[in-house]
Protein backbone atom coordinates (compact mmCIF):
# COMPACT_ATOMS: atom_id res chain seq x y z
CA UNK A 1 0.00 0.00 0.00
CA UNK A 2 2.37 2.70 1.27
CA UNK A 3 0.17 5.53 0.08
CA UNK A 4 1.85 8.01 2.39
CA UNK A 5 5.23 7.54 0.72
CA UNK A 6 4.02 9.14 -2.47
CA UNK A 7 3.28 12.37 -0.63
CA UNK A 8 6.62 12.89 1.05
CA UNK A 9 8.49 16.08 0.18
CA UNK A 10 12.28 16.14 0.09
CA UNK A 11 13.23 19.02 2.40
CA UNK A 12 17.00 18.64 2.55
CA UNK A 13 19.43 16.33 0.88
CA UNK A 14 23.15 15.79 0.44
CA UNK A 15 25.24 12.73 -0.42
CA UNK A 16 25.23 11.59 3.20
CA UNK A 17 21.62 12.05 4.24
CA UNK A 18 18.20 13.50 3.65
CA UNK A 19 15.15 14.88 5.44
CA UNK A 20 11.64 14.32 4.10
CA UNK A 21 8.25 15.28 5.43
CA UNK A 22 4.56 15.06 4.71
CA UNK A 23 1.87 17.08 6.44
CA UNK A 24 -1.52 15.40 6.41
CA UNK A 25 -3.71 18.46 6.71
CA UNK A 26 -6.94 16.52 7.21
CA UNK A 27 -5.56 14.49 10.09
CA UNK A 28 -3.32 17.32 11.30
CA UNK A 29 -0.35 14.95 11.43
CA UNK A 30 3.21 15.77 10.41
CA UNK A 31 5.35 12.81 9.32
CA UNK A 32 9.10 13.34 9.22
CA UNK A 33 11.82 10.98 8.00
CA UNK A 34 15.51 11.46 8.71
CA UNK A 35 17.82 9.22 6.70
CA UNK A 36 21.60 8.86 6.85
CA UNK A 37 23.84 11.43 8.47
CA UNK A 38 21.93 14.51 9.52
CA UNK A 39 23.64 17.74 10.52
CA UNK A 40 22.34 20.49 12.78
CA UNK A 41 22.35 22.91 9.83
CA UNK A 42 20.14 20.60 7.77
CA UNK A 43 17.64 20.19 10.61
CA UNK A 44 17.46 23.93 11.29
CA UNK A 45 17.04 24.65 7.59
CA UNK A 46 14.26 22.08 7.41
CA UNK A 47 12.51 23.53 10.47
CA UNK A 48 12.70 27.00 8.91
CA UNK A 49 10.76 25.67 5.92
CA UNK A 50 8.02 24.33 8.22
CA UNK A 51 7.21 27.85 9.40
CA UNK A 52 5.16 28.25 6.20
CA UNK A 53 2.73 25.51 7.25
CA UNK A 54 -0.33 26.46 9.29
CA UNK A 55 -0.41 23.64 11.83
CA UNK A 56 -3.56 23.49 13.90
CA UNK A 57 -3.99 22.93 17.62
CA UNK A 58 -3.82 19.27 18.56
CA UNK A 59 -1.15 18.60 15.91
CA UNK A 60 0.63 15.24 16.13
CA UNK A 61 4.17 14.70 14.90
CA UNK A 62 5.83 11.43 14.05
CA UNK A 63 9.57 12.03 13.68
CA UNK A 64 11.28 8.92 12.39
CA UNK A 65 15.01 8.78 13.12
CA UNK A 66 15.18 5.03 12.72
CA UNK A 67 17.19 5.31 9.50
CA UNK A 68 19.35 8.18 10.73
CA UNK A 69 22.97 7.44 11.50
CA UNK A 70 25.63 9.52 13.09
CA UNK A 71 23.22 11.88 14.73
CA UNK A 72 26.11 13.06 16.83
CA UNK A 73 25.01 16.42 18.17
CA UNK A 74 26.34 18.03 21.31
CA UNK A 75 24.11 19.82 23.76
CA UNK A 76 24.66 23.27 22.28
CA UNK A 77 23.57 22.05 18.87
CA UNK A 78 20.58 20.26 20.35
CA UNK A 79 19.67 23.51 22.11
CA UNK A 80 19.80 25.44 18.83
CA UNK A 81 17.53 22.87 17.21
CA UNK A 82 15.07 23.06 20.10
CA UNK A 83 15.01 26.85 19.76
CA UNK A 84 14.26 26.57 16.04
CA UNK A 85 11.58 24.02 16.80
CA UNK A 86 10.06 26.32 19.40
CA UNK A 87 9.53 29.04 16.79
CA UNK A 88 7.08 26.70 15.07
CA UNK A 89 5.48 24.97 18.03
CA UNK A 90 4.96 27.81 20.51
CA UNK A 91 1.68 28.85 18.90
CA UNK A 92 0.23 25.32 18.71
CA UNK A 93 -1.70 24.01 21.67
CA UNK A 94 -2.01 20.35 22.69
CA UNK A 95 0.85 19.21 20.51
CA UNK A 96 2.09 15.62 20.76
CA UNK A 97 5.39 14.43 19.34
CA UNK A 98 6.84 10.92 19.04
CA UNK A 99 10.52 10.49 18.23
CA UNK A 100 11.45 7.05 16.91
CA UNK A 101 15.10 6.10 17.29
CA UNK A 102 17.03 2.90 16.72
CA UNK A 103 20.59 3.48 17.91
CA UNK A 104 21.90 4.66 21.23
CA UNK A 105 23.39 7.90 19.97
CA UNK A 106 20.12 9.03 18.41
CA UNK A 107 18.34 7.91 21.55
CA UNK A 108 20.59 10.03 23.78
CA UNK A 109 20.26 13.05 21.49
CA UNK A 110 16.49 12.63 21.23
CA UNK A 111 16.10 12.46 25.00
CA UNK A 112 18.16 15.60 25.48
CA UNK A 113 16.06 17.32 22.81
CA UNK A 114 12.83 16.18 24.48
CA UNK A 115 14.09 17.56 27.76
CA UNK A 116 15.05 20.92 26.26
CA UNK A 117 11.82 21.23 24.28
CA UNK A 118 9.61 20.60 27.30
CA UNK A 119 6.90 23.14 27.99
CA UNK A 120 3.28 23.05 29.08
CA UNK A 121 0.84 21.76 26.48
CA UNK A 122 3.60 20.06 24.50
CA UNK A 123 4.01 16.34 24.96
CA UNK A 124 7.09 14.66 23.56
CA UNK A 125 8.34 11.10 24.00
CA UNK A 126 11.23 9.04 22.69
CA UNK A 127 10.63 5.48 21.49
CA UNK A 128 12.48 2.62 19.92
CA UNK A 129 9.36 0.77 18.91
CA UNK A 130 7.13 1.79 16.01
CA UNK A 131 3.96 0.33 17.47
CA UNK A 132 4.47 2.31 20.68
CA UNK A 133 4.77 5.46 18.57
CA UNK A 134 1.47 4.62 16.91
CA UNK A 135 -0.22 4.01 20.23
CA UNK A 136 1.12 7.23 21.63
CA UNK A 137 -0.04 9.26 18.62
CA UNK A 138 -3.15 7.18 18.01
CA UNK A 139 -2.16 6.66 14.37
CA UNK A 140 -3.33 3.09 13.83
CA UNK A 141 -0.86 1.85 11.24
CA UNK A 142 -0.13 5.14 9.55
CA UNK A 143 3.22 5.61 11.25
CA UNK A 144 4.31 2.19 10.04
CA UNK A 145 3.27 3.15 6.56
CA UNK A 146 5.28 6.35 6.75
CA UNK A 147 8.30 4.76 8.39
CA UNK A 148 11.70 4.76 6.76
CA UNK A 149 11.83 1.04 7.21
CA UNK A 150 9.19 0.67 4.54
CA UNK A 151 10.52 3.46 2.35
CA UNK A 152 13.82 1.68 1.84
CA UNK B 1 22.56 28.09 73.56
CA UNK B 2 22.18 30.69 70.82
CA UNK B 3 19.72 29.87 68.06
CA UNK B 4 19.84 30.84 64.44
CA UNK B 5 16.59 32.02 62.86
CA UNK B 6 17.15 29.63 59.94
CA UNK B 7 14.40 27.07 59.75
CA UNK B 8 15.50 24.19 57.61
CA UNK B 9 13.74 20.89 57.01
CA UNK B 10 11.39 21.77 59.83
CA UNK B 11 14.11 22.16 62.42
CA UNK B 12 15.68 25.13 64.11
CA UNK B 13 19.37 25.07 63.50
CA UNK B 14 21.78 25.85 66.25
CA UNK B 15 24.87 27.86 65.42
CA UNK B 16 26.90 25.82 67.86
CA UNK B 17 25.89 22.55 66.27
CA UNK B 18 28.09 22.65 63.19
CA UNK B 19 27.38 19.08 62.16
CA UNK B 20 23.62 19.30 61.98
CA UNK B 21 23.87 22.65 60.22
CA UNK B 22 26.07 21.06 57.56
CA UNK B 23 23.66 18.18 57.03
CA UNK B 24 20.73 20.52 56.71
CA UNK B 25 22.58 22.76 54.27
CA UNK B 26 23.06 19.74 52.02
CA UNK B 27 19.39 18.87 52.23
CA UNK B 28 18.45 22.49 51.50
CA UNK B 29 20.72 22.51 48.44
CA UNK B 30 19.23 19.24 47.23
CA UNK B 31 15.75 20.66 47.50
CA UNK B 32 16.72 23.89 45.78
CA UNK B 33 18.39 21.87 43.01
CA UNK B 34 15.21 19.89 42.46
CA UNK B 35 13.22 23.10 42.11
CA UNK B 36 15.67 24.61 39.62
CA UNK B 37 15.80 21.34 37.70
CA UNK B 38 12.02 21.09 37.46
CA UNK B 39 11.19 24.74 36.75
CA UNK B 40 14.41 26.26 35.42
CA UNK B 41 16.11 29.29 36.91
CA UNK B 42 13.65 31.90 35.64
CA UNK B 43 10.63 29.73 36.41
CA UNK B 44 11.66 29.16 40.02
CA UNK B 45 10.32 31.86 42.30
CA UNK B 46 11.51 32.78 45.74
CA UNK B 47 8.26 31.44 47.28
CA UNK B 48 8.96 28.12 45.48
CA UNK B 49 12.38 28.00 47.09
CA UNK B 50 11.05 29.05 50.49
CA UNK B 51 8.53 26.24 50.46
CA UNK B 52 10.90 23.58 49.10
CA UNK B 53 13.75 24.50 51.42
CA UNK B 54 11.50 25.16 54.42
CA UNK B 55 13.34 28.43 54.92
CA UNK B 56 12.12 32.00 54.76
CA UNK B 57 13.71 34.36 52.26
CA UNK B 58 15.80 36.15 54.89
CA UNK B 59 17.27 32.85 55.92
CA UNK B 60 17.96 31.89 52.29
CA UNK B 61 19.68 35.20 51.61
CA UNK B 62 21.69 34.94 54.81
CA UNK B 63 22.78 31.40 54.09
CA UNK B 64 23.18 31.27 50.30
CA UNK B 65 22.91 34.83 48.98
CA UNK B 66 20.57 35.79 46.16
CA UNK B 67 18.91 33.36 43.71
CA UNK B 68 21.88 33.44 41.35
CA UNK B 69 24.30 32.62 44.16
CA UNK B 70 22.07 29.81 45.35
CA UNK B 71 21.93 28.40 41.82
CA UNK B 72 25.71 28.46 41.54
CA UNK B 73 25.99 26.76 44.92
CA UNK B 74 23.67 24.01 43.66
CA UNK B 75 25.85 23.49 40.60
CA UNK B 76 29.04 23.50 42.65
CA UNK B 77 27.45 21.02 44.99
CA UNK B 78 26.62 18.76 42.03
CA UNK B 79 30.18 19.00 40.80
CA UNK B 80 31.67 18.12 44.16
CA UNK B 81 29.29 15.38 45.19
CA UNK B 82 28.52 13.67 41.90
CA UNK B 83 30.89 14.56 39.09
CA UNK B 84 34.21 14.70 40.89
CA UNK B 85 33.91 11.19 42.36
CA UNK B 86 32.99 9.92 38.90
CA UNK B 87 36.07 11.61 37.40
CA UNK B 88 38.31 9.99 39.98
CA UNK B 89 36.86 6.60 39.12
CA UNK B 90 37.29 7.21 35.38
CA UNK B 91 40.98 7.99 35.88
CA UNK B 92 41.41 4.68 37.67
CA UNK B 93 39.90 2.53 34.93
CA UNK B 94 42.05 -0.10 33.31
CA UNK B 95 40.17 -0.65 30.06
CA UNK B 96 37.41 0.82 27.91
CA UNK B 97 34.98 -1.77 29.17
CA UNK B 98 35.44 -0.46 32.68
CA UNK B 99 34.60 3.10 31.59
CA UNK B 100 31.44 1.79 29.96
CA UNK B 101 30.46 -0.04 33.15
CA UNK B 102 31.20 3.01 35.25
CA UNK B 103 29.01 5.36 33.19
CA UNK B 104 26.25 2.77 32.99
CA UNK B 105 26.31 2.35 36.77
CA UNK B 106 26.23 6.12 37.19
CA UNK B 107 23.17 6.32 34.94
CA UNK B 108 21.24 3.54 36.59
CA UNK B 109 22.46 3.83 40.15
CA UNK B 110 21.46 7.34 41.11
CA UNK B 111 17.75 7.26 40.46
CA UNK B 112 15.52 10.29 40.67
CA UNK B 113 17.98 12.45 42.58
CA UNK B 114 20.55 12.06 39.85
CA UNK B 115 17.92 12.78 37.22
CA UNK B 116 17.15 16.07 38.91
CA UNK B 117 20.78 16.98 39.08
CA UNK B 118 21.39 16.11 35.45
CA UNK B 119 18.38 18.23 34.54
CA UNK B 120 19.86 21.05 36.57
CA UNK B 121 23.13 20.73 34.71
CA UNK B 122 21.54 20.74 31.26
CA UNK B 123 19.24 23.57 32.29
CA UNK B 124 22.19 25.58 33.51
CA UNK B 125 24.01 25.23 30.25
CA UNK B 126 21.12 26.15 28.01
CA UNK B 127 19.17 28.62 30.12
CA UNK B 128 21.78 30.50 32.07
CA UNK B 129 23.89 31.69 29.16
CA UNK B 130 21.79 34.84 28.85
CA UNK B 131 20.90 35.07 32.55
CA UNK B 132 24.02 34.29 34.56
CA UNK B 133 27.30 33.78 32.75
CA UNK B 134 29.06 32.40 35.82
CA UNK B 135 26.49 29.65 36.24
CA UNK B 136 26.61 28.82 32.52
CA UNK B 137 30.40 28.66 32.64
CA UNK B 138 30.30 26.39 35.68
CA UNK B 139 27.96 24.02 33.84
CA UNK B 140 30.10 24.21 30.71
CA UNK B 141 33.16 23.41 32.77
CA UNK B 142 31.47 20.33 34.22
CA UNK B 143 30.59 19.07 30.72
CA UNK B 144 34.02 19.80 29.29
CA UNK B 145 35.83 18.22 32.23
CA UNK B 146 33.75 15.08 31.98
CA UNK B 147 34.28 14.86 28.24
CA UNK B 148 38.00 15.59 28.48
CA UNK B 149 38.58 13.07 31.24
CA UNK B 150 36.79 10.33 29.31
CA UNK B 151 38.58 11.27 26.11
CA UNK B 152 42.01 11.33 27.79
CA UNK B 153 41.39 8.03 29.43
CA UNK B 154 40.20 6.47 26.16
CA UNK B 155 43.32 7.83 24.46
CA UNK B 156 45.54 6.30 27.13
CA UNK B 157 43.72 3.02 26.76
CA UNK B 158 43.87 3.17 22.97
CA UNK B 159 47.64 2.77 23.20
CA UNK B 160 47.49 -0.76 24.51
CA UNK B 161 44.75 -1.46 21.90
CA UNK B 162 42.00 -1.59 24.48
CA UNK B 163 39.75 0.78 22.56
CA UNK B 164 37.75 -1.03 19.89
CA UNK B 165 38.60 -0.54 16.23
CA UNK B 166 39.50 2.94 15.12
CA UNK B 167 37.22 4.75 17.55
CA UNK B 168 38.14 8.41 17.91
CA UNK B 169 38.52 9.21 21.64
CA UNK B 170 37.18 12.78 21.33
CA UNK B 171 34.05 11.89 19.40
CA UNK B 172 33.43 8.78 21.44
CA UNK B 173 33.74 10.77 24.67
CA UNK B 174 31.35 13.46 23.39
CA UNK B 175 28.82 10.84 22.35
CA UNK B 176 29.19 9.02 25.66
CA UNK B 177 28.45 12.21 27.59
CA UNK B 178 25.37 12.94 25.45
CA UNK B 179 24.16 9.35 25.81
CA UNK B 180 24.74 9.53 29.56
CA UNK B 181 22.72 12.74 29.84
CA UNK B 182 20.03 11.29 27.59
CA UNK B 183 19.72 8.34 29.93
CA UNK B 184 19.66 10.53 33.01
CA UNK B 185 16.98 12.92 31.79
CA UNK B 186 15.15 9.99 30.20
CA UNK B 187 14.49 8.68 33.70
CA UNK B 188 12.10 11.50 34.45
CA UNK B 189 8.45 10.60 34.84
CA UNK B 190 6.63 7.33 34.73
CA UNK B 191 5.55 7.73 31.12
CA UNK B 192 9.08 7.96 29.85
CA UNK B 193 10.04 4.99 31.92
CA UNK B 194 7.18 3.05 30.46
CA UNK B 195 7.91 3.97 26.86
CA UNK B 196 11.67 3.89 26.88
CA UNK B 197 12.20 0.69 28.78
CA UNK B 198 14.61 -0.70 26.25
CA UNK B 199 17.29 1.76 27.13
CA UNK B 200 16.56 2.44 30.74
CA UNK B 201 16.59 -1.22 31.55
CA UNK B 202 20.10 -1.59 30.22
CA UNK B 203 22.26 1.54 30.34
CA UNK B 204 25.29 -0.70 29.93
CA UNK B 205 24.09 -1.67 26.48
CA UNK B 206 23.44 1.95 25.54
CA UNK B 207 26.90 3.16 26.47
CA UNK B 208 28.59 0.12 24.99
CA UNK B 209 26.84 0.55 21.67
CA UNK B 210 27.98 4.17 21.53
CA UNK B 211 31.56 2.98 21.75
CA UNK B 212 30.89 0.27 19.19
CA UNK B 213 29.26 2.79 16.87
CA UNK B 214 32.37 4.92 16.73
CA UNK B 215 34.49 1.90 16.15
CA UNK B 216 32.82 1.20 12.83
CA UNK B 217 34.75 2.81 9.94
CA UNK B 218 31.72 3.06 7.66
CA UNK B 219 29.99 5.26 10.19
CA UNK B 220 32.86 7.70 10.56
CA UNK B 221 31.48 11.19 10.85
Amino acid sequence: MNVLHTHFVLAASDPKGKIEYYYDEDQNVLYERFTGQISMTAIISYLGGLEEIAFRDGCRVFADFSAASGLNLDLRKIKRISESSHRITFRIRRMRVALLTRDSISWGVANCFAFLARRPDYQIQVFNDLSQCEDYLNLHGLAAEASSDLAA
Amino acid sequence: MRRNSNVCTGKLLTVTDGKSELLDEQEALNRASQQFAARGFVGTSLPDLEEAMAMDRQAIYAKFGDKGSLYRRCLQNYLERNVNPLLVQIRQTQDAEEIVSLLASFAEGNGEASTSLASLLIGALVEMESVDRDAAETADKIFCTLKTEISDQLRRLAGPHQLPGNACPNRTAAALVTALLGMLVGHRGERTREWAQFSLSDPHHVIQSVVAFFALPEKEI
